[in-house]
């Protein structure tokens, strides 16, 4: 693919530095992503019923950011392996969980973070449980890239 | 003595059978990430807070996670032991790994500091109160030092490439 003949897409893969650099900031980036979803995910399940909901909305900004930095990341080293990434399953079950898990996100930043209701609806809960097993999902699927892509 | 004691764990059943699966590690892997999130999760909601943003949240229940963060660490250390014995050698002597192990004892010392010294202090600081200096300093030393081991986690197989 014509993706991975850009410079940068062979400095990432060629150098000792550029594919862990990028894998870096994407771990970073999943640690503030996923782990501040799944505090806001365990509120709306029930845990820790004190912090009032509209309140811990003001996280998500550095949610978004986390995923700003992964989706970046995320491109770079797509780039660098294109062709084995795009032709991957697990590369596929990757990019599906993370379109459910930021569709869920974004459906409860807009609805449920915006009221403050110490019990969440069933329907808020279903979210949660859903957010939760979709970025669990994106990890999973992302470490499998790794083994179980098919070198073309 | 490090290089005696690290050669003292190499061979051991545990740490081959990991090795030589064509599944645990990547396994153990994907556990890892999921420890990191919980972990990283329940300690930067705390020190965010701490250090002024959503400020309307109370710190005592976002204290009481504190649960969360120990099943975090507690699945990334018995998963990171078990990536240890697979090669203690290799990563005994990788530079990158050290800093981690560094780090780590750093960042949980800073904890036991939160909390001998700023837990007792967690319910002065209710709903749109500011924590003070001392609760900050700590806290943006807590995110600081989880960056850098996860920095260092990241960066281990390329020192491991240049040995």
């Amino acid at each position: 693919m014509m993706l991975e003949n850009l410079d940068l897409s062979q400095w990432v893969l060629g150098s000792i530095w550029g594919y862990p650099i990028f894998l870096t900031f994407h771990s970073l980036g999943l640690g503030l992503l996923v782990g501040l979803l799944l505090i806001i995910d365990l509120r709306v399940l029930g845990f820790a019923k004190p912090l009032p909901l509209s309140e811990l909305r003001k996280l998500m900004p550095y949610v978004w950011f986390g995923f700003v930095l992964n989706a970046i990341s995320g491109v770079v080293l797509f780039m660098a392996d294109a062709t084995k990434d795009f032709y991957s399953n697990s590369f596929r079950w990757k990019m599906l969980s993370i379109l459910i898990g930021l569709v869920v996100a974004v459906t409860l930043n807009g609805t449920v973070l915006r009221e403050d209701t110490k019990d969440t609806p069933p329907m808020a809960k279903i979210l949660a449980i859903a957010s939760l097993l979709s970025w669990v999902g994106a990890i999973v699927s992302g470490r499998l890239i790794a083994y179980l892509s098919q070198p073309f | 003595m490090l290089q005696g004691f690290l050669e003292s764990l190499v061979g051991t059943s545990i740490g081959t059978t990991v090795k030589t699966s064509s599944w645990i590690f990547q396994t153990l892997e994907a556990l890892h990430f999921i420890g990191l999130a919980t972990l990283i999760g329940g300690i930067a909601a705390l020190d965010l807070r701490i250090l002024g943003v959503a400020k309307r949240l109370p710190v005592a229940p976002l204290h009481k996670l504190l649960p969360l963060v120990f099943i975090g660490f507690g699945i990334n250390l018995v998963t990171g032991v078990l990536f240890f014995l697979s090669d203690p050698l290799g990563y005994g002597v990788n530079p990158s790994f050290q800093l981690k192990m560094v780090f780590i004892l750093l960042a949980g010392l800073n904890a036991l500091w939160f909390e001998l010294k700023l837990a007792p202090h967690v319910d002065e600081w209710g709903s749109g109160v500011d924590a003070s200096t001392h609760a900050k300093i700590v806290c943006g030393v807590s995110l600081f030092l989880w960056a850098g081991i996860i920095t260092a986690g990241r960066l281990l197989p390329s020192f491991a490439a240049l040995l």
